[in-house]
């Protein structure tokens, strides 16, 4: 028997309804599917509904239409409650502006999603905190605060916290939207390394294309409508 | 469960590290809200103390009879038989603690301006009275045998004679029949404010000397009896003692006024004071409440973050009010700390032992009501801004 995919999108839809009472749609009719060990790249301009789409797959966000599943569930029998326990035990987040805990340590700062997590990964926080840091090369920075550290270095920072719980699957919204080229660079090279030693899916989300350009496969978004790009070809 | 509390207590204490200023700031009004209401409570508590201990000096030990005999024209009996008639009615009764007390005053100095009093006792008064002396020691059987006669004077007697009180047993001139040579062998506190000077003497001291005229004056004694059936004895022992002692007017009565319960004056400066230290402790906690709010709307975005890593909105608003209780715990600590130091600060005890005889130890319980006040209040303290955050939409708090 097959394993069911991570998650699957068929068919979805997100609309708001704004205050003068239209209703905009955001996305429409999304199909996706992220397996285990998955490397997605989604490329979109500014308002395309790149940042809708990831809340969606992080359980942030519901679709208003459509299917979606985690694991195999359909998302309306996941509970609110559960939905906080998926996310924090199964997806991890990577934000365009790192989103560190301001003037925790950087071992703090990995450690915050333990604080949540099970009772042997409350006791173990600071060490699973620590080694974690370790393997991303920051092991001489544990005890920096956010305001002492480089842009690459903050985002590797949120790439630790984010793969702290050891997830299935990393959401990485504009991973270096916040960094030059080279820093960017180096960051996707480790978050790529890290999601395939972690043997975690990685879902990309950004602008630039050559980020996009380095998943297995990949897609663009264009006003809502998501659409798969051809193996091989250049995303523009 | 208990992780999610030690967990929350972990985050809390992170927030309160990082918050410092702001967290004493807050907190200020607490701390200060805690100390006097502690203050208060041990005060009244201190006090009721001390009165409870200075009635019970004064009245005795619930249930204490007081038995006035009085002689007739002509029915006069000496101190000693009527001291053995009490005693023997007493000890036909059952009642194992029985004292004389007959209260008269030595007058010396110059024109005999200078009087000091003087309460005629047996050793078991100071069991009925709660009456321990400070310094040396109590009556005890045999004493009255000795050649010195024992005394236990009061510290304000000892002050102003002039007596080493750190070399007990020592010897004194007894005042207003400086030819005696009495043997003081224990010293009571008594407030210096009082300004009485008085000492302790045994029936058989009194009764050698003679400028105590006992002749013909009232007896009275103290018995210690169990509480249910006082009323009956003294009527009982009424009726026997005249019959013991005919032309005399016997009475017996209890005299444990206020005994084992707390005066209702006390109840009510203690309960109004109460209530000015809880005005205080609410507005402290407005403004903690004030600051909390202020706060967890800055803090909004960190509220998503922690959302995003698996976070419920109940852990969240538990977290805020664990965040509110660990703060005002730890006030309250410093507050009652506080309100220890200043009790036990050398001037306020001073003070208080100007009022009261024994200043006594600051109540436990009193410090419990602050630490448990104080995280009631900050329970109380952190329910609005918890639920605040706990509504924050992820999403929102996130892109802020």
């Amino acid at each position: 028997m097959t394993e069911a995919p991570l998650i699957e999108l068929a068919g979805v839809a997100r609309a708001a309804r704004l205050p003068d009472d239209s209703v905009l749609t955001i996305l429409f009719r999304v199909d996706l599917t992220v397996r285990a060990g998955d490397h997605l790249g989604i490329v979109g301009r500014s308002g395309s509904g790149k940042s809708t789409l990831l809340n969606i797959l992080g359980l942030l966000d519901r679709p208003t239409a459509g299917t979606m599943r985690w694991c195999g569930e359909p998302i309306e029998r996941i509970s609110a409650r559960r939905a906080a326990r998926i996310r924090g035990r199964d997806i991890g987040f990577v934000f365009q502006q790192f989103n560190l805990l301001p003037d925790r340590t950087a071992r703090e700062n990995v450690a915050a999603p333990l604080l949540y997590g099970t009772a042997g990964e409350f006791r173990r926080r600071n060490a699973l905190a620590a080694e974690v840091l370790e393997r991303l090369g920051l092991g001489h920075r544990i005890d920096a605060q956010p305001k002492n550290l480089s842009g690459g270095e903050q985002q590797r920072v949120a790439i630790a916290r984010a793969l702290v719980r050891r997830p299935r699957v990393i959401l990485a919204d504009e991973p270096t939207g916040a960094l030059d080229i080279d820093t960017g660079r180096a960051v996707m090279d480790l978050l790529q390394q890290a999601a395939q030693e972690f043997g975690t899916a990685l879902v990309t989300i950004t602008h630039d294309p050559a980020i996009a350009a380095r998943a297995d496969h990949r897609f663009r978004l264009d006003a809502g409508r998501l659409v798969p790009e051809a193996q091989g070809s250049a995303v523009r | 469960m208990i992780t999610t509390f030690f967990a929350a207590c972990v985050e809390a204490w992170q927030e309160l590290r990082i918050h410092k200023l702001r967290v004493l700031l807050s907190l200020f009004g607490v701390g200060v809200a805690v100390c006097s209401l502690t203050v208060v409570v041990a005060l009244g508590e201190m006090t009721s103390q001390g009165m409870r201990e200075t009635f019970e000096r004064e009245g005795g030990r619930a249930a204490t009879l007081q038995v006035d005999l009085y002689p007739g024209t002509g029915a006069a009996r000496d101190l000693g038989e009527v001291a053995a008639e009490v005693h023997g009615v007493a000890e036909e009764f059952g009642i194992g603690h029985t004292s004389l007390l007959v209260d008269t005053s030595l007058s010396t100095g110059a024109d005999s301006q200078r009087s000091v009093s003087v309460r005629i006792v047996e050793p078991d008064y100071a069991v009925i009275h709660r009456q321990q002396p400070a310094l040396g020691r109590w009556f005890a059987e045999g004493d009255g045998e000795n050649r010195s006669p024992p005394i236990v004077i009061d510290s304000n007697l000892a002050e102003r004679s002039g007596i080493d009180t750190s070399a007990l047993p020592t010897t004194m001139r007894l005042p207003g029949a400086e030819h005696i040579t009495a043997t003081v062998i224990g010293v009571v506190e008594v407030p210096r404010l009082s300004g009485t000077e008085s000492l302790f003497m045994l029936p058989s001291t009194a009764q050698s000397i003679d400028a105590l005229d006992l002749s013909g004056t009232g007896v009275g004694a103290k018995l210690w009896v169990p509480d249910a059936e006082a009323e009956l004895l003294a009527a009982q022992l009424e009726a026997r003692l005249s019959k013991e002692l005919p032309g005399y007017e016997v009475s017996a009565y209890r005299m444990d006024f206020f005994a084992g319960e707390e005066p209702d004056i006390l109840a009510g400066l203690r309960n109004g004071l109460l209530g000015v230290s809880a005005l205080i402790l609410l507005l402290g906690a407005l403004g903690l409440v004030n600051i909390s709010v202020v706060t967890v709307r800055q803090r909004i975005r960190e509220i998503g973050v922690r959302r995003s890593f698996g976070a419920t909105g109940g852990r969240i608003f538990f977290s805020i009010v664990m965040e509110s209780v660990v703060a005002t715990f730890v006030a309250g600590v410093v507050g009652v700390v506080a309100a220890v130091l200043l009790l036990k600060s050398p001037l306020v005890t001073n003070l208080i032992g100007e009022i009261v005889t024994d200043v006594p130890p600051f109540p436990v319980s009193a410090a419990l009501i602050g630490i448990g006040v104080s995280i009631a209040v900050g329970a109380l303290a952190g329910v609005i801004p918890g639920a605040i955050a706990a509504r924050v939409t992820i999403i929102d708090a996130i892109r802020q």
